[in-house]
């Protein structure tokens, strides 16, 4: 419990930190925002300066870092230079769908991964691990806008068994595989490496001298050894999901924070890709924690050694 | 309990979208653009955006596809003598879909706070003019005033961002609230934006004061329209396909020529009015401060073959400033600058580019390079660079986003740079062309061309407040040849707005400036 206590303490500099560089590169960058809200419309003088007041820009730049301090402390980040909408709200309408997609990809890909990744590594160098790879290596190199659109050829437009951009599960199906390939890519390649490792210990020699089933010695002795690393791949990558798959999210026509980051890039909305990085710093920061905690779950020796 | 839930599934079913009593439909339409922010016809400079509200409200005066204009909320209208004040009798059968009344004061109220700067209106404040003040005559007569004559005053009082919004809904929900779900008076009522995926619009039931020149009267047959985002044009052609839409914009050139041949599909093109895609030079630095350099390259464009080549036949060559459909368009703009490489390689001889190494001209050992970044059509600037090559013009094409863009323009580091604008209204050439709007440190503007000609000033302010249609048409033509002599802008194709929809439904209406599809008359086929 002190861990978990120390480590949730212990986010606070990084979140501090990394809000410091966001505020200060958004600084130094040229470009007048009141310019930038205004989107080259002319303007008077007058508007301007009470464009300025309103934005807060004709305070000194400490007072207006201490505010945003302040105001992202409450959970308020401001407003969306484009849409005058609370960018926090922005965030929020968008959070389900990726979130959606993301527990999606993440299923189709932990079951693909973890099934090609053992089938792979308890039978090395047979045509079992050579096709199990091969799908692997399929899924890390096809890019996302390609499986995405050959996923609506195939099921969508031809066979017609899914939704393409429809409503609910069923449309969540194809965009679902799409993130899963790349996922269990990944994961497969890991896990058999992994497996490959743990099935060379002493332990794994002991286990089998003394005569256990071959599927116990795998799934009991091995497969919580082999572990670690996957879930440190997965905890990464499903970071990178949580705060959008943008490809995925643009040929299935969805909606979600890629999608988002992408817009306000693009029409360089400086309060909403503020936000959408204090976001996705703050996801990344508690998606670490919580991997980190898995570890003590997968591997009690872990906890041990951190709490001593 | 099972049969219950079966039963649920059953109707839940039978509301899916296709799906509909009698001669009701229910439409899906496939959208390009994601990152829609207002709805609110006063503040919106977006055609995207005017592709919900067009459907959603009604203006004083109503334009077809082809900007003719007609009575819409007001049945008829009189000019002052003196071109400054017109007046308008309002129909007194039309309600808001909030349930207020539609009455002189939604007028007065609507054009008022546009001009106020507190809303931040960015097309409306531009299109309604030297606007001066609306005066409330009766319940259902207003007399609107301008500081100066303003001859494009009637196409203006139709276009959609001067559409009539509800006060009481605007006062309620306040300025970001009502753009947010918009209240007209329009065939369809707005139901609920999911952002970044869809507008849902439902049919407005009370809907009687249609404009008498469309072909149905009454509430429409389609009772229910989305609003789908979808930003990859494939996808939009795969939806369609697969029936999940049954309608899409935007449809890529191959798709177009398939989905034309007749059977499941039927298609439609519509050619935008105002600036058509092309090229502004900028005459203030390089090669192209010089105007024969300029003419040269023209010359050497073969438009109407690129045309063809890169858009099936779907697309028209340009020859004008502006599109042919957009009104004052200058017939005379044609006979200019057909393609002809012997002119051009003639034009470039006597102004002393002479053919050098790997065919490039030279002058003075400086090398014909100009520096053209490319924002949008990337290959269409390509084959612009091919063209231009073989007159000896090195042209460096790099493909920029929107941010590298302005910087360059701030920079005045580019040689030529391209620009599309859709707009109904000739006026629209101010933008590109009036010496105000050349960039200044810090103040974002579109005359790229860097191009300052008192004379020009002059002919854009006084097109502007002609008071005649002749004398603003006469000015206009004036305006387009002094552009086409000097050859500071390459047009190079009309701007298309490609549909195709399933041909089970007939009746898909392009809104005037050949942009936006009204859903009103849309019903089955047959």
């Amino acid at each position: 419990m002190t861990y978990f206590v120390r480590r949730v303490l212990g986010m606070v500099p990084v979140l501090f930190v990394t809000w410091t560089v966001v505020f200060v590169v958004l600084e130094i960058i040229p470009g007048d925002p009141v310019n930038l809200m205004l989107a080259g419309r002319p303007a008077s003088e007058e508007v301007r300066e009470r464009e300025r007041k309103r934005l807060g820009l004709d305070k000194p730049v400490l007072v207006r870092y201490a505010s945003f301090l302040g105001r992202a402390l409450k959970g308020d980040l401001g407003e969306s230079f484009r849409t005058r909408q609370p960018v926090t709200e922005m965030i929020r309408e968008q959070l389900r769908p990726t979130l959606e997609l993301s527990l999606g990809g993440l299923v189709v890909g932990l079951t693909f991964g973890v099934a090609l990744g053992v089938l792979a590594g308890i039978r090395p160098n047979s045509w079992l691990d050579t096709s199990s790879m091969f799908v692997a290596l399929l899924g890390v190199s096809l890019p996302s806008f390609w499986t995405g659109m050959m996923l609506i050829f195939l099921f969508g437009t031809t066979l017609r068994w899914v939704p393409i951009v429809g409503e609910g599960l069923p449309a969540l199906i194809l965009p679902s595989i799409t993130v899963g390939l790349f996922l269990c890519g990944g994961l497969a390649r890991l896990i058999r490496s992994s497996i490959l490792e743990v099935m060379s210990q002493d332990y794994i020699r002991t286990a089998r001298a003394k005569g256990l089933p071959h599927r116990v010695v795998v799934m009991k002795h091995a497969m919580r050894n082999a572990l670690i690393p996957p879930v440190t791949l997965l905890g990464v990558q499903f970071g990178l999901l949580i705060t959008g798959a943008v490809i995925t999210e643009t040929v299935f026509a969805r909606p979600g924070l890629g999608q988002l980051l992408l817009q306000s890039v693009l029409n360089k909305d400086i309060p909403l890709v503020q936000a959408l990085v204090v976001y996705a710093t703050g996801a990344y920061i508690v998606l670490n924690l919580a991997v980190d905690l898995l570890y003590g779950v997968i591997d009690p020796r872990i906890k041990l050694a951190q709490a001593s | 309990m099972k049969r219950l839930l079966m039963l649920m599934a059953a109707a839940g079913l039978l509301s899916g979208a296709g799906l509909a009593q009698g001669d009701d439909v229910e439409i899906v339409f496939a959208e390009d653009r994601v990152d829609h922010a207002t709805y609110d016809p006063r503040v919106t400079q977006s055609r995207h955006e005017e592709q919900v509200i067009v459907q959603v409200f009604d203006s004083l005066l109503s334009a077809d596809e082809n900007g003719n204009v007609h009575p819409g909320l007001a049945k008829s209208w009189q000019v002052s003598d003196d071109g400054l004040s017109y007046t308008f009798q309002l129909r007194d059968d039309v309600t808001f879909h909030d349930g207020t009344p539609f009455n002189a004061e939604a007028v007065k109220f609507t054009f008022d706070t546009i001009v106020d700067p507190a809303l931040g209106s960015q097309g409306a404040v531009d299109i309604i003019g030297p606007y001066a003040s609306t005066e409330v005559l009766g319940e259902h007569e207003v007399r609107v005033r301008f500081r100066r004559p303003y001859g494009a005053a009637l196409g203006a009082f139709a276009e959609t961002e001067l559409s009539i919004v509800s006060p009481a809904a605007v006062r309620s929900m306040g300025d970001d609230g009502f753009a947010q779900s918009p209240v007209g008076t329009g065939p369809f009522e707005f139901v609920e934006w999911e952002k970044g995926k869809q507008i849902v619009l439902e049919r407005n039931d009370d809907y009687r004061w249609a404009p008498a020149w469309m072909s149905h009267q009454g509430p429409s047959h389609v009772r229910r329209a989305v609003v789908r985002f979808i930003p990859d044009a494939s996808t939009r052609v795969a939806a369609l396909e697969a029936g999940e839409a049954q309608v899409s914009e935007l449809v890529p050139a191959l798709d177009m020529r398939r989905f034309s041949g007749g059977g499941e599909f039927a298609t439609m093109v519509g050619n935008a009015a105002g600036l058509p895609y092309g090229a502004l030079f900028n005459t203030s630095r390089g090669p192209f401060a010089d105007k024969a350099v300029r003419q040269a390259f023209m010359y050497a464009v073969d438009r109407p073959r690129l045309a063809a080549n890169l858009f099936f036949g779907f697309a028209d060559p340009a020859f004008g400033p502006i599109s042919s459909s957009t009104p004052s368009y200058w017939p005379g703009n044609d006979a200019y600058y057909p393609f002809d490489l012997d002119k051009a390689n003639a034009l470039l001889d006597e102004a002393g580019w002479k053919i050098g190494d790997g065919g490039i001209r030279y002058k003075d050992g400086q090398p014909l390079s100009v520096y053209f970044p490319c924002l949008l059509e990337p290959d269409t600037a390509v084959a612009v660079q091919a063209d231009a090559r073989r007159a000896g013009f090195d042209v460096r094409v790099e493909n920029v986003m929107k941010a590298r863009q302005d910087e360059l323009i701030f920079a005045n580091d580019y040689d030529m740079l391209v620009i599309r604008w859709v707009s109904n209204d000739p006026g629209v050439l101010s933008i590109p062309f009036h010496s105000r709007n050349i960039v200044e440190p810090g103040r974002f503007k579109f005359n790229w061309a860097r191009y300052a000609d008192p004379g020009m000033d002059r002919m854009l302010e006084e097109a502007e407040s002609a008071a005649t249609a002749r004398e603003r048409d006469e000015t206009y033509g004036a305006i387009q040849k002094q552009i086409m002599d000097e050859a500071i802008f390459l047009p190079i194709h009309n701007q298309v707005q490609t549909i195709a929809h399933s041909a089970e439904l007939t009746g898909f209406r392009l809104a005037a400036g050949q942009w936006q599809v009204r859903f009103y008359e849309v019903r089955k086929a047959g």
